[in-house]
């Protein structure tokens, strides 16, 4: 639908579609025609208004031609429209549009201004050492945030539109000559076939991008970290930003990656490996645990040292619950808990971890209602689930089937769902990225950034469990390395 | 560069690896105690080095060949024989599987529980081994990846904890037994062996790299060596009660004085045993479903899987009675059975033709096998690069590295 | 498909919770379970099997509490039966899993201790590590004992006999499986160590253990001279070394029980029981069981009493700290006889003396009298004829002597097995050394 030419005409249109008491329709006069200035009042920068529409509309003395405006209207962000249909949806996204009577088109004007967020460490990711700055809500700022780390003609951003109602910018962002183009293009041909009222955050895109609708395994990768993103990006992962929301999204994804923290990069490659091992460890304490002390206590007494044996029966004398039970509510009140203190506001937080900690804990035992080995044992399970807060969730959900199965059916079925989820995982792929890698497959060259930290000179390569079109991490030139003599090698072979 | 092969040569080491070991830990020391007496460790010498000439010829026949085994069996039997020769291995499998799977059932509900349990307990296998059967071969290899990780720590930590006990004097006098009993007993455990036949299911789908019959062959020797230090284990543990000991995995390693001190931590060792040998447990339904989808296709994957365990469920609970003389079947008459299947056949196939057939029977990734592929599963062809085979791309030009 | 896919899994997750819900398959309530610690089979007068099971009950544990012990029979035809009578009796599930220690009376040892030890060698229920005791006299006694070293007997005898520094070589340890072994081998020999209970009286002041017990008193007294052999009901008294050593294999805990236990009572284990196809046919008193242990493993850190050293007029005893011991036993057979060629060396360190003449110039130092290297030797040698002796007399192959035949040279096992002992050909050497 074209614009028209009378100026009534396209009043009477847009009235019509934005009957609306923030929209505000203003009559200016372009030199000796009049012209109409529609723009939405509380996300429009008044001051660039005038600065960059008003003023210059007030200079022009007559207007013959289109030339005479692109004489005044120097703005680099300036937008010829020519298609009415759209001077809606531009409008209400903050854009400001000029028609003036006798032209069949407008020019819209960019001038939006959001109250935004200032940038600030995310309290998801907080580093001892490193860049503290975290994403906003507000794209641009992001991708300038993307900007300032990688200065590479390279870094490609390409944005679409998601939405039926929110029109929300999604911004797909990567290495040129790095990240993979299938991928790329499989990943734009997923964002477009999303069909959706409105994103109002990144994980309702997360949603529509894993391949595996069932899985409770995370099948994307997030960060708020600017820093964290670029080192993404450069190992051949493609971002996905969304407007409006301050994590950004990484595909493909692999599970190693939680288990790696952005501190391990900033500290020595020791320590790093160490607390590598401690989250693994962690984790599977954290999930195994319970299940296996419940079931020791009902099918496997042998497996538990006697000592330890007669500590047990001392406390649980008098507990009303069986052990599976015990610990299926204890866990139960533990995730209430947890999802109380989460959603509570601040000032309350602190009486609910009171209320939990020591009003329902310790009453508890002091009343014989649950033992304390299994307040101790869930404390700790719980406590060490956190160590990878990106895996709460799932690996919270694992250990309740472990439990489940423990109780129901002892050591073995906990064997049994140990080798069905590692079969699971392990035949697991999402954009052709299996999700165990580099352990299964098993790349070894990865193993320097998997659980074992290596020095950073010795990752001169990209990680090959991920599809990327350049491996190589440190160019073959600059240092004294395998790749080097590699490169070299093949070189002499080719020759 | 992407690779178009399902396996690499290291899966299917470590495959062997994983597997060849662990369903030779339960019942069986003690048969062969019982039958060669302190020079068990022969008998199992003997059963492994049949195995390995398997493997050996096998591999070595069919080193410049690119045939799988459905296509070799096709191009000599016809399609029909091919058919009947797929379902009669088929039912081998299920033969070499059941006393196994018996034996894990008998030392889960005797050694694990402290009461004995009800039949549910065992039911988590079942129920694994229809997952892991409707999965395709490369999970099997990416499964060995890193199922190798708890099968070496368990098999080291458990010889450890067993190594203070052992009086290996036992072993001595060598040979005591005879012959006619070291090769009875050879004979009576073909039933645990030749699990060279797997090979049959990897020829032909596997990207050959320098020094890949090496590999394989090496791993092979390897689990066989296992095998080999833990009948010496178990005999210089228990030397005139071995024949008793009915369950190896937990009697071996409990008279560590640790152990008196803080308790059974063994079973750390034991469970990570049982995890890699429910895998070993499972693979001949495993190869049995496959088989019998390749001879009689299914359009629903799951049903084989389904109905195979089944089967085995039902017989295993049904003939608990007549186990006794089960058992005896199968290290007696059967013996020949698993022969023929495991070692002879695999040995006259490769000989007979090289697995060189037409072109058009060769095996084309995946898709052959395109029964088990359902809609949005990827592409095998689409596999991730090991990092064995890598490219560089410098100042726009790419380059090939080859691994050493 | 979805919505199948879907429904199978909401369906499994209804079944796993009525499954975890509703369970109770084979579980075992840990309140109802017995957690068996020792236990003692005595034969009764009508001929069945009483089984007396030591049960930690929680109690044990329970610092605020005064602690218990409880021991509950059962009795039934055979030793399985007998257990589950003591199930059926007691509401509760015996678990035999934590059970550490098994004493078998005299009067089963008498008849055939296999048709016992079988049941717990061959019963998965069990860790047939579980180390095995003879009685002196019934086993129930020695379980039912109070006895001020711990609160349950069983606890008090397994410091005994455990494995531990000090006591390593006073005192033989034999589990289940190393008995049956023995048992089912060509020798049909084996041995475990003998317990007899010492009632202390209020003013015997030899209760002063403290880690004494270590103190074996090689051929102390009149055991050098004795052959030892006691053949046949295991009622050996135990002979030398109860002169002067008192209580020793009971970590001394003396002090305790001269305040709260007056009169109370030790444990003695360092006689060892023999055993030729499972009946009891001997034993070796505390300074052969020392010996012998000095011959099965090379031992640091015991004591080695030295009596009646002559010096001049006067003799004297001296205590030796065995810094190590190199035993060899060699056995070789030839068409005409069975050659054994026992040597030991043993380096050790003066440790005290009973005489002021000598002053402290030996202490701790890498030399030693020469009349004390003497009579070491002289006793040491005496104590390993011994074993080979009563080896001869009760055939029981404790040594091991068949055995290095049967392995080594096995040509000629059929030809001397029967007649082994008569055929044997003995040369010991004893070397005793000072070394710091």
């Amino acid at each position: 639908m074209k614009i028209y030419e009378s100026l009534e005409k396209n009043r009477k249109f847009l009235t019509e579609k934005l009957n609306s008491d923030d929209v505000c329709f203003l009559d200016v006069l372009a030199g000796d025609k009049n012209a109409l200035l529609i723009f939405v009042k509380d996300i429009t920068d008044k001051e660039s208004l005038g600065d960059l529409i008003l003023r210059p509309l007030s200079r022009i003395e007559k207007l013959e031609s289109e030339l005479e405006l692109k004489k005044y209207f120097i703005n680099p962000e300036r937008e010829r429209l020519t298609d009415l249909s759209k001077l809606p949806d531009k409008i209400v996204s903050g854009t400001s549009v000029l028609l003036i009577d006798g032209f069949s088109f407008a020019y819209a004007f960019p001038l939006v201004k959001y109250e935004k967020r200032a940038i600030t460490e995310p309290p998801t990711s907080t580093v001892i050492k490193g860049p503290r700055e975290g994403f906003t809500e507000c794209l641009p700022v992001n991708i300038s945030l993307l900007r300032r780390k990688l200065k590479t003609p390279d870094l490609r951003f390409e944005t679409l539109e998601i939405g039926e109602y929110s029109k929300t910018t999604v911004c797909l962002c990567y290495v040129k000559n790095i990240a993979d183009k299938n991928l790329v293009k499989k990943l734009k041909a997923k964002l477009k076939t999303i069909s959706i009222d409105a994103v109002f955050d990144s994980s309702y895109v997360s949603k529509f991008l894993g391949e595996h609708k069932t899985s409770i395994f995370k099948q994307v990768g997030n960060t708020e970290k600017p820093d964290v993103l670029s080192a993404k990006i450069l190992e051949g992962r493609v971002a996905i930003l969304v407007d409006g929301s301050p994590i950004a999204l990484t595909v493909p994804y692999l599970l190693i990656e939680d288990f790696q923290s952005p501190n391990d990069y900033y500290a020595s490659p020791y320590t790093a490996t160490l607390a590598r091992f401690l989250r693994v460890f962690a984790v599977a304490l954290s999930t195994l645990l319970p299940a296996f002390y419940v079931s020791a206590q009902l099918f496997h007494l042998q497996v538990i040292p006697l000592a330890f044996l007669l500590t047990i029966v001392n406390s649980i004398k008098g507990i009303p619950f069986s052990p599976s039970y015990e610990m299926f509510f204890s866990l139960l009140i533990f995730e209430i808990l947890n999802e109380a203190s989460v959603r509570m506001p601040k000032y309350v937080g602190m009486v609910v971890s009171i209320v939990g900690g020591l009003v329902l804990g310790e009453t508890a035992v002091n009343a014989g209602i649950i033992s304390a080995p299994t307040l101790m044992i869930i404390a700790l399970s719980g406590i060490c689930l956190f160590t990878v807060p990106e895996l709460e969730k799932t690996f919270g959900l694992l250990r309740l089937v472990f439990l489940i199965i423990g109780g129901s059916m002892g050591a073995y079925g906990i064997l049994m769902t140990m080798a069905l989820v590692l079969v699971y995982v392990v035949s697991f792929e999402n954009y052709s990225t299996p999700l165990m890698a580099p352990f299964s497959p098993l790349i070894k060259k990865d193993f320097k950034d998997s659980i074992y930290k290596g020095f950073m000179s010795e990752m001169t390569l990209r990680p090959l469990s991920i599809r990327n079109a350049n491996h190589v991490r440190i160019a073959p030139d600059s240092t004294n390395n395998e790749v080097n003599e590699k490169t070299s090698d093949k070189g002499e072979k080719n020759a | 560069m992407l690779r178009t092969q399902t396996l690499y040569d290291r899966q299917i080491a470590l495959f062997f690896l994983s597997v060849v070991p662990f369903t030779k830990f339960f019942t069986l020391p003690s048969l062969t105690a019982g039958i060669s007496g302190n020079d068990m460790w022969i008998s199992a010498i003997l059963n492994l080095v049949l195995d390995i000439v398997t493997v050996l010829i096998v591999l070595s026949a069919c080193k410049k060949s690119n045939v799988d085994f459905f296509g070799l069996i096709e191009n000599i039997f016809g399609k029909v024989g091919g058919k009947i020769v797929l379902i009669l291995y088929a039912i081998f499998f299920l033969l070499k599987g059941f006393i196994p799977i018996c034996e894990q059932k008998d030392y889960v509900v005797l050694t694990m529980y402290l009461a004995l349990p009800k039949i549910a307990m065992f039911l988590p296998f079942f129920v694994l081994a229809v997952y892991l059967c409707c999965k395709r071969l490369r999970v099997i290899g990416r499964l060995s990846d890193v199922l190798f990780i708890p099968t070496v720590i368990g098999f080291v930590l458990l010889m450890a904890l067993t190594i203070p006990n052992l009086e290996m004097g036992a072993l001595l006098p060598i040979g005591l037994s005879g012959a006619k009993n070291i090769f009875k007993a050879s004979y009576s455990s073909l039933n645990w062996y030749g699990d060279c036949v797997y090979l049959l299911f990897f020829i032909g789908r596997f990207k050959r790299e320098k020094r890949s019959n090496l590999k394989i062959i090496i791993a092979y020797i390897v689990a066989g060596l296992m095998v080999v230090v833990f009948s010496l284990f178990f005999y210089a543990t228990f030397s005139s009660l071995a024949f008793r000991k009915k369950f190896a995995l937990t009697e071996i390693s409990k008279y560590t004085t640790v152990i008196n001190n803080i308790g059974r931590f063994d079973f750390i060792a034991i469970f990570l045993i049982l995890f890699s040998s429910a895998f070993a447990t499972i693979m001949p339904i495993y190869f049995a479903c496959m088989l019998l989808q390749r001879a009689l296709p299914l359009k629903k994957h799951y049903i084989y899987p389904l109905i195979l365990s089944l089967l085995i469920m039902i017989l295993m609970f049904g003939l608990n009675e007549y186990f006794a003389s089960l058992e005896s079947f199968f290290t007696g008459i059967a013996g020949i059975i698993f022969l023929i299947f495991s070692n002879l056949l695999p040995i006259v196939l490769a000989l007979s033709t090289g697995f060189r057939v037409p072109n058009n029977k060769r095996y084309r990734g995946d898709k052959d096998n395109s029964i088990r592929k359902r809609d949005g599963e990827i592409n095998d062809n689409v596999g991730v690069d090991n990092g064995e085979n890598f490219s560089i791309v410098k100042g726009g030009k790419q380059n090939e590295i080859q691994k050493d | 498909m979805k919505f199948k896919k879907t429904k199978f899994i909401a369906l499994c997750l209804v079944a796993v919770f009525v499954f975890f819900f509703s369970n109770d398959f084979g579980i075992i309530d840990i309140e109802k379970t017995a957690i068996i610690t020792a236990v003692a089979i005595d034969i009764t007068d009508n001929g069945e099997y009483e089984v007396t099971a030591q049960i930690a009950v929680p109690e044990a544990t329970d610092a605020n509490t005064e602690n218990k012990k409880a021991q509950i029979s059962g009795t039934g035809s055979t030793v399985a039966s007998a257990v589950k009578n003591i199930g059926d009796i007691s509401g509760w599930f015996p678990s035999l899993s934590f059970c550490n220690i098994i004493i078998v009376g005299n009067k089963v040892a008498q008849d055939n201790v296999i048709k016992v030890l079988d049941y717990f060698s061959n019963t998965l229920r069990m860790q047939d590590s579980a180390l095995v005791i003879l009685s002196e006299k019934d086993a129930k006694s020695v379980l039912t004992t109070s006895t001020p070293l711990d609160n349950i007997s069983s606890f008090a005898l397994q410091k005994i006999i455990y494995k531990n520094p000090g006591f390593d070589n006073d005192i033989t340890h034999t589990d289940i499986k190393t008995f049956c072994v023995g048992y089912y081998s060509y020798t049909k020999s084996a041995i475990m160590p003998m317990v007899k209970i010492i009632k202390e009286t209020e003013d015997n002041d030899s209760v002063n253990g403290g880690g004494g017990g270590t103190n074996s008193g090689l051929g102390s007294g009149s055991a050098s001279s004795e052959s030892g052999a006691s053949s046949g009901g295991g009622s050996s008294s135990s002979g030398g070394g109860s002169s002067g050593d008192s209580s020793s294999g009971a970590s001394g805990s003396g002090n305790e029980s001269s305040n709260s236990n007056k009169g109370s009572t030790l444990f003695d284990a360092r006689t060892t029981a023999l055993f030729y196809d499972g009946k009891l046919v001997g034993s070796l008193l505390p300074h052969q069981t020392l010996a012998y242990n000095m011959l099965k493993s090379s031992f640091a850190g015991t004591t080695i009493e030295v009596t009646g050293v002559k010096q001049g007029l006067k003799t004297a005893n001296y205590l030796l700290t065995a810094i190590r011991t190199t035993p060899k036993i060699k056995v070789f057979a030839d068409e005409n006889s069975v050659n054994l060629d026992l040597s030991v060396n043993v380096y050790c360190r003066l440790a005290d003396e009973n005489t002021k003449e000598s002053g402290n110039k030996y202490l701790n130092s890498s030399t030693l009298p020469y009349e004390v290297i003497e009579r070491a030797e002289e006793q040491l040698t005496d104590a390993f004829s011994e074993l080979i002796e009563i080896s001869k007399q009760t055939g029981c192959d404790f040594l091991e002597l068949k055995k290095q035949i049967y392995r080594h040279q096995h040509k000629y096992y059929a030809k001397y097995k029967d007649e082994f002992f008569n055929a044997l050909n003995v040369s010991v050497n004893v070397k005793v050394s000072g070394q710091k």
